[in-house]
């Protein structure tokens, strides 16, 4: 990975990303990777559509906790 | 008299409604059966708002303290842009440091290859990767305060071969450069002049460009806020002419 940026790289990896275990979930007929916070929310890391207006559903968007994504 | 007592008796079991007016009392009572409510709000708006903040975060996740724009997401909203027949056109609004060289530039060639009309409006930053992202527009803005900071590519970590590294590195930079001398109205020699410039950056070499200079430079195509983006971009979707969009990149790659 080339990163391109006027930031230091040592502010950008400041602390090691934590190596958050992914879950598969279907969700309203969607997959949806989740991941599980520290918080014990389950947040909605990526979504797995071949619908492109999927990716504008507001209920789908990146770190949507999943609650909210089902009510 | 019998007779007109079974008229109104008649007229009074089925009274005469309209289709259109009886959907619509339907689908009242429908609203307020499954929401609770007449009406339920619909964002309708024509233009799509985009906003790339933070990094720009490509194949490898970053740590959770930074604040990232994710392509994975960012792609296919892209998509459902360009396909969705309500969406006229496409608002971008920057405040980016930069990040990752090939996720910045797919986003940049998605925005460019848009038939519909797409403004950008740099706020605070648009740094590094984000110069080509904010120039991919049909047209671009850049508030008076915000910075733009032009400079190489660099890297980190471990080298194994000298020669090959500089080879890659130098490819990689044409990447951004050719980019960027292709949708804007810089020239090349200018941009590689403002990127290797030194004495402007106390920890790279470079050039930080506010403002007007961004303009002056011929990257952003003028200064202004949200009210002169919307309104550029309600113009350019009025005219509903799909040849404008490809005319202002054409226009843009002459460089006048």
């Amino acid at each position: 990975m080339t990163i391109y940026t006027p930031l230091s790289l040592d502010d950008i990896f400041m602390e090691k990303p934590a190596a958050t275990p992914i879950q598969e979930w279907w969700i309203d007929g969607r997959l949806c990777l989740i991941r599980r916070d520290k918080d014990g929310y389950f947040r909605l890391e990526r979504l797995v559509s071949s619908d492109p207006q999927d990716y504008l559903d507001q209920r789908f968007q990146p770190n949507r906790v999943v609650a909210t994504i089902l009510f | 008299m019998r007779r007109s007592h079974l008229g109104i008796f008649g007229e009074t079991e089925e009274p005469r409604v309209p289709d259109s007016e009886k959907k619509k009392a339907q689908s009242t009572a429908d609203n307020i059966q499954e929401f609770g409510s007449a009406k339920i709000p619909t964002a309708k708006s024509r233009v799509h708002t985009m906003v790339i903040i933070g990094q720009i975060e490509g194949h490898v996740v970053l740590p959770s303290q930074n604040k990232t724009t994710k392509y994975e997401h960012v792609i296919p909203q892209l998509v459902a842009i360009e396909e969705s027949k309500d969406i006229k056109g496409l608002l971008l609004i920057l405040n980016t440091a930069g990040g990752d060289v090939e996720a910045g530039l797919a986003l940049a060639e998605m925005v460019a290859s848009l038939s519909k009309p797409s403004v950008s409006l740099v706020l605070g930053g648009g740094h590094s990767i984000g110069v080509p992202v904010s120039i991919a527009t049909t047209y671009s803005f850049i508030a008076p305060t915000a910075t733009m900071t032009i400079h190489p590519i660099r890297m980190n970590g471990l080298v194994i071969g000298v020669p090959q590294t500089y080879e890659y590195l130098d490819k990689m930079q044409d990447r951004v450069v050719n980019f960027v001398i292709n949708h804007s109205h810089i020239t090349e020699e200018r941009f590689r002049e403002l990127m290797f410039r030194t004495g402007e950056l106390a920890r790279d070499i470079g050039t930080v460009l506010v403002g007007k200079d961004a303009v002056n430079a011929g990257l952003i195509d003028e200064v202004g806020g949200i009210d002169q983006a919307l309104d550029h971009l309600n113009g350019m979707i009025n005219q509903n002419k799909p040849s404008l969009v490809r005319k202002a990149h054409a226009k843009k790659k002459d460089r006048e």
